[in-house]
C-alpha cells in the first residue's frame, strides 16, 4: 500500500471524520487505556458491519469536530470529552448490542508494575510449581508458605492488590510467576452520544423496574404532600380513607355507636379470649388497656404515613 | 392495541410540534429580553428547580404509561401530554425572565441546560411516536431526561460560576493538547498504531521530525505552556476576585470568557501543523495567532477588576514568556 503524504492523510482524515459525523447519528466515546494495536485490530474486526472505530490525535479530532459544528451545532457537546486516551465508535444500530460487543472483546492482561489496579486481586491458598529458591519473593510480600514435595505452597488466601492502587513490582513479578493475568482491558465506554444528546453509559441498562421505582417515589412524595396540606389527590386518597376509618373505629370503640366494619373490633375488645386461638401470641403478650390496644391495631397504615412524612422533608 | 395507539397520534404530534417550536425559538434566541430591576435570582432558580423536577416526573409518567399494554386512551394521552407541555412552557417562560444584565455566559449556560432537557424530552416522545413504546430505546430516552433534569443541581447560577466552568473546560483541553505534543516529541513524532484511520491501516505516512523541526517544537511547546499557565491563572483570578454586582463586572467576566474560548482551538491548530512534515510558514502563522490571543487576554486581565497589584508579577512574567517564545519561533522559521 502506498503511503500518503501528511497533507493528503490529514485532509483524508477530516473527510473521513466529517462523513462519519454526517452518516452516523450515534457514537460511543471510548477510553483506550491499556489497549494494544493487536487488540484494537480484533475489536475492529468484531465490530465490522456494525460500528466503526475512529482513533486519532485528540487535537485532530477536536479540529475536525469544530469544523463540522456549523453544519451540526449539537456536535459541540462532544468537544469537552475529547481528552486523554479516547476514541469514537460510530454506529447506527442498537447501542446495547455494540456496547456488549465492546465488553466481549476485553482481553486478560498481566498486572504490570506501576499500573493502576482496576480491581482487587486475591491469590488463593494453593500448591504452586515454584521451587524453594523463590521463597524470598513470598517473604517480601509477607505471604505465609511452606514447602510441600519440593514446591512452595501458599497457606492462606492473600489480598495482594487493592483496587485503585498502583501495582508494585514484587506483586507484578509474583503474579507473572504464578501465570495469573488478573486484569482485563478493552475499549471502555465513557459517554454515549445519540443524535445530539450525551449521556452516561449506565443509562443503557435502565430497566422497567427502575421506571416503576422512580414513579413510586413520585407517588409517595405526592401522597405525603397531600396528606400534610390536606389536599386530597388520587395518591393520598387510600391513606386518607384508611385514616378516616381509624377515627371512625376509635369513635365506635369509645361509644355505643357501631357499624358493620367496627363490630369485629368491638367484639374483640369486649372479650379478647374469644380470639385467643386466632391471635394467640399477640393476645397473650398484650396486657395494655383496651383503648390503647385498639389504637395500635392499624399499625401498618400509620407506619406508611410516617414514611411519607419523612419523604416530604427530605 | 394498535388502534388505541393510533388514537394517541394526535396529542403526540401536537406535543412534538409545540416542543419543536419552543426549541427553535430558544436556539435562535431572537426573543428580546427585558431588563428587570427587581429581578430576584433566588426565586428564579428555586422555581426553575421545581420545573426541572416536574418535567422529570412527567417523563416518568409518560414513559410508564406507554411501557406496556394497554396503551393509554386518547383522553389519557391528552392529559399526559398537556401536563408535560405546561411544564415545558413554564420552563421556557421562566428562562426568558433571566435578564441579559445577569451575564451572557450565564444565559448561554442556562440555555444549554434547558435545551438539553427539551431535546431529551423530545427524543422520548418521538421514540414513543415511532412505535418504540415499551422497548429499551424508550427506557434509555427516559433515563436521559432524568439525567438532564438532574443537571440543574450542577448548573451555574451566576455569571461568575458560568465563566469559571467554561475556563475549566478550556483548561482541560489545553492540558490534553500539551500532553499530546509532549508525548509526540518523546516518540519523535511517530504516529502510534491505534491512530490508524481505518481497519486497513494507512497511518500518517511514517513522517518524522528533522533536527530543524525539533528546534521549532521547543518554542511552540513553550508558547502552549504559556497558554496553560494563562488559563489556570485566569481561572484562579475569576474564582477569587470575580464579581457580579455591577454591570461592568459582569461584562468583564463575559469578555474574558469570549476571549479565552479562542485559546483551545488555536492551540490545537498550532499542534496540528507541528506534526511532521512541518510547514514552517503555517507554524509561524498559527504561532502568531496564539501569541496575539495571549497578548489580548493578558492585556484585558490586567485592566479588569479581576486582577490587582498582587497579580502584576505573574501578568508580567507571562507577557515576557509569550514574547520570548514567539521571538524564538520567528528566529527558527
Amino acid at each position: 500500500m502506498v503511503k500518503e503524504d501528511k497533507s493528503t492523510w490529514k485532509s483524508n482524515y477530516f473527510l473521513k471524520i466529517s462523513s462519519l459525523l454526517d452518516e452516523y447519528p450515534k457514537a460511543f466515546i471510548v477510553n483506550a487505556d491499556n489497549v494494544g494495536s493487536k487488540q484494537m485490530q480484533q475489536i475492529r474486526q468484531a465490530l465490522r458491519g456494525k460500528a466503526i472505530v475512529l482513533m486519532g490525535k485528540n487535537t485532530m479530532m477536536r479540529k475536525a469536530i469544530r469544523g463540522h459544528i456549523e453544519k451540526n451545532p449539537l456536535l459541540e457537546k462532544l468537544l469537552p470529552f475529547i481528552k486523554k486516551n479516547v476514541g469514537l465508535v460510530f454506529l447506527k444500530g442498537d447501542l446495547v448490542e455494540t456496547r456488549d460487543l465492546l465488553l466481549a472483546n476485553k482481553v486478560k492482561a498481566p498486572a504490570k508494575a506501576g499500573a493502576l489496579a482496576p480491581l482487587d486481586v486475591h491469590v488463593p491458598a494453593q500448591a504452586t510449581t515454584l521451587g524453594p529458591e523463590k521463597t524470598s519473593f513470598f517473604q517480601a510480600l509477607q505471604i505465609p508458605t511452606k514447602i510441600t514435595r519440593g514446591c512452595i505452597e501458599i497457606l492462606n488466601e492473600v489480598h495482594l492488590i487493592k483496587a485503585g492502587e498502583k501495582v508494585g513490582s514484587s506483586e507484578s513479578t509474583l503474579l507473572n510467576m504464578l501465570g495469573v493475568s488478573p486484569f482485563s482491558y478493552g475499549l471502555a465506554v465513557e459517554k454515549v452520544y445519540d443524535s445530539g444528546t450525551i449521556f452516561e453509559p449506565e443509562i443503557l441498562d435502565i430497566t422497567d423496574d427502575d421506571l416503576k421505582a422512580k414513579f413510586l417515589m413520585g407517588v409517595r412524595n405526592i401522597a405525603a404532600i397531600s396528606l400534610t396540606i390536606g389536599y386530597p389527590t388520587a395518591a393520598s386518597a387510600p391513606h386518607s380513607i384508611a385514616n378516616g376509618f381509624k377515627r371512625l373505629l376509635a369513635i365506635a370503640v369509645e361509644t355505643d355507636y357501631t357499624f358493620p366494619a367496627a363490630e369485629k373490633t368491638k367484639e374483640y375488645l369486649k372479650d379478647p379470649s374469644k380470639f385467643a386461638v386466632a391471635a394467640a401470641p399477640a393476645a397473650a403478650a398484650s396486657s395494655a388497656p383496651a383503648a390503647k390496644k385498639e389504637e395500635k391495631k392499624p399499625e401498618p397504615e400509620s407506619e406508611s404515613d410516617d414514611d411519607m412524612g419523612f419523604g416530604l422533608f427530605d | 392495541m394498535a388502534e388505541e395507539k393510533k388514537a394517541c397520534v394526535s396529542p403526540v404530534t401536537s406535543f412534538l410540534q409545540n416542543i419543536d417550536l419552543v426549541r427553535r425559538q430558544l436556539r435562535d434566541d431572537s426573543t428580546h429580553r427585558k431588563d428587570n430591576e427587581n429581578f430576584d435570582a433566588e426565586k428564579l432558580w428555586s422555581e426553575m428547580e421545581k420545573i426541572f423536577k416536574v418535567i422529570s416526573h412527567e417523563a416518568t409518567k409518560i414513559s410508564l404509561a406507554f411501557c406496556g399494554s394497554p396503551a393509554p386512551s386518547d383522553k389519557e394521552c391528552s392529559s399526559l401530554f398537556s401536563q408535560a407541555e405546561k411544564a415545558i412552557l413554564a420552563l421556557v417562560s421562566l428562562f426568558y425572565t433571566l435578564p441579559a444584565s445577569q451575564g451572557l455566559r450565564l444565559i448561554k449556560s442556562t440555555k444549554d441546560t434547558v435545551l438539553s432537557l427539551l431535546d431529551s424530552m423530545r427524543e422520548l416522545i418521538s421514540n414513543i411516536q415511532e412505535g418504540c413504546a415499551g422497548n429499551q430505546q424508550q427506557l434509555q430516552s427516559t433515563g436521559t431526561v432524568w439525567q438532564d433534569a438532574n443537571l440543574f443541581a450542577s448548573m451555574p447560577k451566576n455569571d461568575k460560576d458560568a465563566v469559571v466552568r467554561e475556563l475549566k473546560t478550556c483548561s482541560q483541553l489545553i492540558k490534553d493538547a500539551l500532553e499530546e505534543i509532549e508525548e509526540a516529541i518523546e516518540g519523535d513524532g511517530i504516529q502510534d498504531d491505534l491512530c490508524d484511520l481505518d481497519e486497513e491501516g494507512g497511518g500518517e505516512g511514517g513522517a518524522q521530525w528533522t533536527e530543524s523541526d525539533k528546534a521549532l517544537t521547543k518554542p511552540c511547546v513553550g508558547l502552549i505552556k504559556t497558554t496553560k499557565s494563562l488559563i489556570k491563572k485566569a481561572t484562579d483570578c475569576v474564582q477569587s476576585n470575580g464579581l457580579t454586582q455591577r454591570p461592568m463586572e459582569i461584562q468583564e467576566l463575559d469578555k474574558l470568557a469570549e476571549l479565552s474560548e479562542r485559546l483551545s482551538p488555536s492551540v490545537d491548530d498550532l499542534i496540528m501543523d507541528l506534526y511532521p512534515p512541518v510547514d514552517l510558514c503555517k507554524v509561524q502563522e498559527k504561532g502568531k495567532t496564539l501569541f496575539e490571543i495571549h497578548q489580548t487576554v493578558l492585556g484585558f486581565l490586567r485592566s479588569s477588576h479581576m486582577t490587582g497589584e498582587d497579580d502584576q508579577k505573574w501578568l508580567e512574567f507571562l507577557l515576557k514568556a509569550n514574547q520570548h517564545n514567539y521571538d524564538n519561533i520567528q528566529k527558527v522559521t
